[in-house]
């Protein structure tokens, strides 16, 4: 008895055929689940059942109908990489199975407003839950997108899982060098297999700004609840604040570059990067022994158990200012001793550190732990791992870590980007 | 008519709401038509595993259909924004759904799988309607016969339409989410009797859980009818019981017309529709018909002549549903059978005659608006003709006040189901099940039962009053009011006959019903309508009420009084006619006593009196 088989389930004097469904988990093994001819599944208790199987199942094939793609003259040549999430899926109603659209065919057949606006080619080369993503994954991406650049692509879209997508961005920041395009990250709060999805529209404005003369990484999400506009933030200034809603990713500290309305108007909202500087490569030096530790009161042991496992870096997600508990300053001092460097950042996520103010900032200070301005404690985590890469001088990491490479840091704080529980 | 020789067949879909909080989320269910937040959607077909569109669904996306969703902050989440997922299944619903499987004697699942039912004209804002089979093969009971009932499902009610204006849909999503007990019979119902007999079986079995809203458009009825050569045909929305078996009599008198003009058509050779629109608006240039006000065109129909006027259902003909087809574009055709009319002199039909080339077997339909418009219209109506030469369409129908439907759309294929992977499966404990099975509602046989041998009245009369659903209210005039219960009776039947009367939303019937029966005692029947009347229209009690209008019924005494008055004032004509004065003096008594004391009692003491006078 296999999934996809039709079964008669005998239960009591009832006696029910149904495609045998796939078992949800390992716990699962009590029940049996079939789709009925109406399209329902029911699950029914094992023992409480005869099971027989009336025919086997056909494996799903998903074929998609052919769609002559025109290469449309005057139309910019835009690749869509896949990196898991799916932006665009089909389903498979037998088993509910929901499969991700890759192919350029499948990408048009479902978004058909693509084909209005770029020559688009697609590309899957990872499939991973994004909370899983790790360095080497990240250097592959760059290089994909290197690849795609130098097939002469005049803009890359990167589909992402949500929950890091913000990470990416900034790593791929500091690793891509040069950029003489867009590279635009896209993903969805709601799954593409709804029709109220908004992975299409992100989509479509995603691409549309791969269109432009920006040469940064960005982020294109919806901006409110409404299907009417996306925006571009700044890869190393965006973050998810929000667990669900589709305009979750917000621009900290800074405004988002621009407005995007499908695959309508662009509006420039900031300025952006528009000149190019030197050549195009992929510079991936990581180190990956690097920590972001989120403290907390009375919080002991948690940059101890770092230093002893001989991380080389460690960013600290402080309180208020960039302040930790006295519990944790002997530790920090000791990893300091053992030439970890350390790096403050603040949990209120928005605004600016500054040690300077009261004696427990002045204190870590003093013992080096370098204050990271109004750097995202992400982003600070991935500038950490790439600096480390390239340097092992403390003053060198210091002035690394301190200067403005994508964007990340600003020596000024705009009046007016703090608009979060204005009422 | 014989169904048996017709092949009736009827099948119910019933579907009732559920009071308690919403299906995925704590948001309260009552409608509220405030609202102080809104935002707007675009629903994007999806793609089966075939790699098929839906062809409507992709045609409402490419028109640029928006949805503008309507809710009041405080009211609704964001879980039926679509901008959080799903909770776990409101646990309330899911007993209550246990409860109505096990009445019916369903085979419950001993899992419960939630489905997304995909749906894309914007009712449901995610694009889906949550659903979920509950049980499987349950049985209802009628003096016509049993019938099967094969699924019992828990879903959501969708959003309320509130209009369209343009390419906007705006709806409010304060009914969104709120739980549906949906429970469809197989179509094995022979007679339309039956028909509305199980409807009000099931909606007992509903109502004594105690757990269903009330008030307008909480139970909604889908009734399926088809008879032997006709189609299926999906009446939407019956929202009166009593309506359903006038729905299927006229839906069956409707099926047997069309038959009879496909069989007449087929006789006289018609098989295809010319397809040819013409233009043939300078025949109305100057015309005196108001309707026209721009250009007209027109179609011939090949030996349709008087088809078109042929009644289908009463007042309703051939004509009138390829009307409702063009309605989509147009407000309303214009047929031969019905012309000359509307301002439309004979003339002018001769000459459209003449440039349409319309023979003496044949039909014309004419149609005003833009070219193009037009043309889409009588598109329409050459389906419709073409449908006609095949016999009876597949539809979904709208139920008209007076039993008679009209078209909606075509009947929806099959509808396309998957999983639901943000709800954990609900997984039925056995234990619980057999506690709720101990504690069942009594079901409406038993509760009829139950009235007649406590409370001593007829076994019809405890029908009535199930059917009334007032069986707390019966017993606590039995045994709090201590109320006779032909008093109860006609205290129901005046609230009946004033519901049909008033507006019946206006009439809370719980109030009226325990006000009166408290402050009953001194009234006499004949004032029971005017009292009620004056409570309903005025949000009044009983008490406040009898005291503002002066009825209070006369001590005996009192009425002895007025009698003996009456008596006296007369004393002439009594006299004169001795045991013939009865009559008019009794008509006098009453119209001095109105509303004080009822007949019986005034005839009483008026026999005594005229006793005492010999």
């Amino acid at each position: 008895m296999q999934v996809g088989d039709l079964i008669r389930v005998k239960k009591g004097q009832n006696t029910y055929e149904g495609i045998l469904m796939p078992f949800e988990n390992e716990l699962d093994d009590k029940f049996i689940t079939i789709k009925l001819e109406n399209g329902y599944n029911v699950g029914f208790k094992l023992e409480a059942v005869s099971v027989k199987v009336v025919r086997k199942g056909k494996p799903f094939s998903a074929t998609m109908p052919k769609v002559d793609i025109l290469h449309k003259k005057g139309l910019p040549d835009i690749a869509i990489i896949g990196t898991g999430g799916t932006v665009a899926s089909k389903i498979d109603y037998m088993t509910g199975a929901v499969y991700p659209a890759f192919s350029p065919a499948e990408l048009l057949q479902l978004v058909p407003e693509l084909g209005d606006i770029a020559n688009i080619s697609g590309k899957e080369i990872l499939s991973i839950a994004s909370e899983d993503i790790r360095i080497s994954d990240w250097k592959n991406i760059g290089a994909s997108i290197i690849d795609q650049f130098n097939e002469g692509c005049k803009g890359v879209v990167v589909t992402h899982g949500t929950d890091t997508l913000h990470f990416t961005s900034a790593m791929l920041s500091f690793m891509l060098r040069g950029l003489q395009n867009p590279v635009v990250m896209v993903g969805a709060q709601r799954s593409s297999d709804r029709p109220s999805s908004d992975a299409a529209f992100n989509l479509v404005s995603s691409v549309n700004f791969s269109r432009t003369d920006c040469k940064e990484v960005a982020v294109c999400m919806h901006s409110s609840l409404n299907d009417d506009h996306c925006l571009i933030h700044r890869g190393t200034r965006v973050r998810k604040l929000h667990t669900s809603r589709r305009d979750a990713f917000v621009s900290v500290n800074c405004p988002p570059i621009a407005k995007v309305m499908g695959a309508k108007n662009i509006e420039f909202i900031s300025s952006y990067k528009n000149n190019a500087e030197g050549d195009l490569y992929l510079d991936d030096a990581i180190e990956e022994k690097v920590a972001l530790i989120k403290t907390y009161p009375g919080a002991r042991d948690i940059v101890a158990a770092y230093v002893d496992k001989g991380y080389k870096g460690i960013i600290l997600e402080g309180t208020g200012l960039g302040h930790v508990p006295m519990t944790l300053y002997d530790e920090i001092c000791r990893g300091i001793e053992e030439e970890v460097v350390f790096g403050m950042t603040s949990q209120c996520i928005n605004g600016r550190v500054n040690m300077n103010v009261y004696r427990g900032g002045r204190m870590l200070k003093e013992a080096g732990v370098i204050p990271l301005e109004d750097m995202l404690p992400e982003t600070a985590w991935c500038k950490m791992c790439w600096v480390l890469g390239h340097h092992s001088d403390y003053s060198e990491i210091k002035e690394a870590m301190l200067a403005d490479v994508a964007g990340e840091i600003r020596p000024t704080s705009r009046i007016d980007t703090y608009d979060i529980g204005r009422w | 008519m014989d169904y048996d020789k017709l092949g009736l067949k009827v099948g119910l879909e019933i579907h009732a709401q559920l009071d308690t909080k919403k299906l995925f989320c704590s948001c309260a269910t009552e409608l509220l038509d405030d609202q102080d937040f809104s935002f707007m959607r675009r629903l994007r077909p999806t793609m089966s595993e075939l790699g098929e569109i839906d062809p409507a669904a992709k045609d409402e996306f490419k028109k640029g259909m928006e949805n503008l969703y309507k809710t009041s902050i405080g009211h609704s989440c964001l879980v039926y924004a679509d901008e959080e997922p799903p909770h776990d299944p409101n646990s309330e619903a899911v007993t209550i759904l246990l409860q109505i499987a096990s009445m019916l004697k369903a085979d419950i699942v001993d899992k419960i799988h939630f489905m997304r039912k995909v749906v894309i004209d914007g009712s449901n804002v995610g694009g889906f309607q949550r659903t979920a089979l509950v049980a499987l093969n349950g049985k209802a009971f009628s003096e016509y016969g049993n019938v099967l009932i094969p699924v019992i499902c828990l879903e959501e009610d969708a959003a309320r339409l509130i209009e369209t204006s343009g390419k906007t849909k705006i709806w409010n999503i304060d009914r969104l989410g709120t739980p549906l007990v949906e429970i469809a019979t197989d179509p094995s119902m022979h007679h339309p009797r039956q028909a509305r007999d199980i409807a009000l079986y099931l909606g007992q079995v509903m109502k004594a859980t105690g757990r269903l809203k009330r008030g307008i458009g909480t139970i909604r009825q889908d009734v399926n009818v088809s008879i032997i050569g006709g189609a299926r045909v999906e009446i939407k929305g019956v929202q009166e019981l009593n309506l359903i078996e006038e729905c299927v009599i006229n839906e069956c008198v409707r099926q047997v017309n069309l038959l009879e003009i496909q069989k007449e058509l087929k006789r006289r050779g018609v098989a295809t529709i010319n397809e040819n629109t013409h233009d043939v608006s300078s025949v109305f240039e100057g015309t005196a018909c108001k309707i026209i006000n721009g250009p007209v065109l027109g179609i011939r129909l090949t030996g349709f002549s008087g088809f078109l006027g042929t009644e289908v259902q009463k007042g309703r003909r051939l004509g009138t549903e390829m009307a409702d087809y063009a309605k989509k574009y147009v407000r309303g055709i214009f047929h031969s059978d019905e012309l000359p009319s509307y301002g439309i002199t004979p003339e002018e039909v001769g000459l459209v005659k003449e440039a349409l080339a319309v023979g003496d077997g044949d039909a014309f339909v004419l149609v005003t608006g833009s070219k193009s418009i037009c043309r889409l219209a009588l598109k329409e109506v050459i389906h419709r003709a073409h449908l006609a030469t095949e016999g009876i369409p597949n539809e979904t129908r709208r139920p008209l006040p007076d039993g008679n439907s009209q078209y909606m759309r075509p009947l929806p294929g099959r509808s396309r189901m998957y999983p639901e992977t943000d709800i954990y499966p609900v997984v039925v404990s056995d234990a619980e099940l057999k506690l709720l099975q101990e504690n069942l509602p009594q079901l409406p046989e038993e509760k009829i039962k139950r009235l007649y041998s406590n409370y001593g009245i007829t076994p019809e009369n405890a029908r009535k009053i199930l059917e009334w659903g007032v069986e707390d209210a019966f017993v606590a005039s039995q045994e709090r009011y201590n109320m006779a219960f032909g008093k109860f009776l006609r205290l129901m039947e005046t609230l009946v006959m004033l519901s049909r009367d008033m507006k019946s939303a206006a009439v809370d019937r719980d109030f009226l019903l325990y006000s009166f029966m408290e402050a009953h005692e001194p009234l006499p029947l004949e004032s029971y309508e005017e009292v009620l009347r004056h409570m309903a229209e005025h949000s009044t009690g009983a008490r406040e009420t009898i005291s503002s209008i002066g009825i209070s019924r006369a001590s005996d005494d009192d009425i002895r009084k007025i009698i003996r008055s009456v008596i006296k004032e007369n004393s002439a004509m009594l006299e004169g006619r001795g045991k013939q004065a009865f009559k008019p003096l009794m008509g006098m008594a009453m119209a001095k006593l109105k509303g004080k004391c009822d007949g019986k009692t005034i005839s009483a003491l008026l026999k005594e009196e005229l006793e005492k006078e010999h």
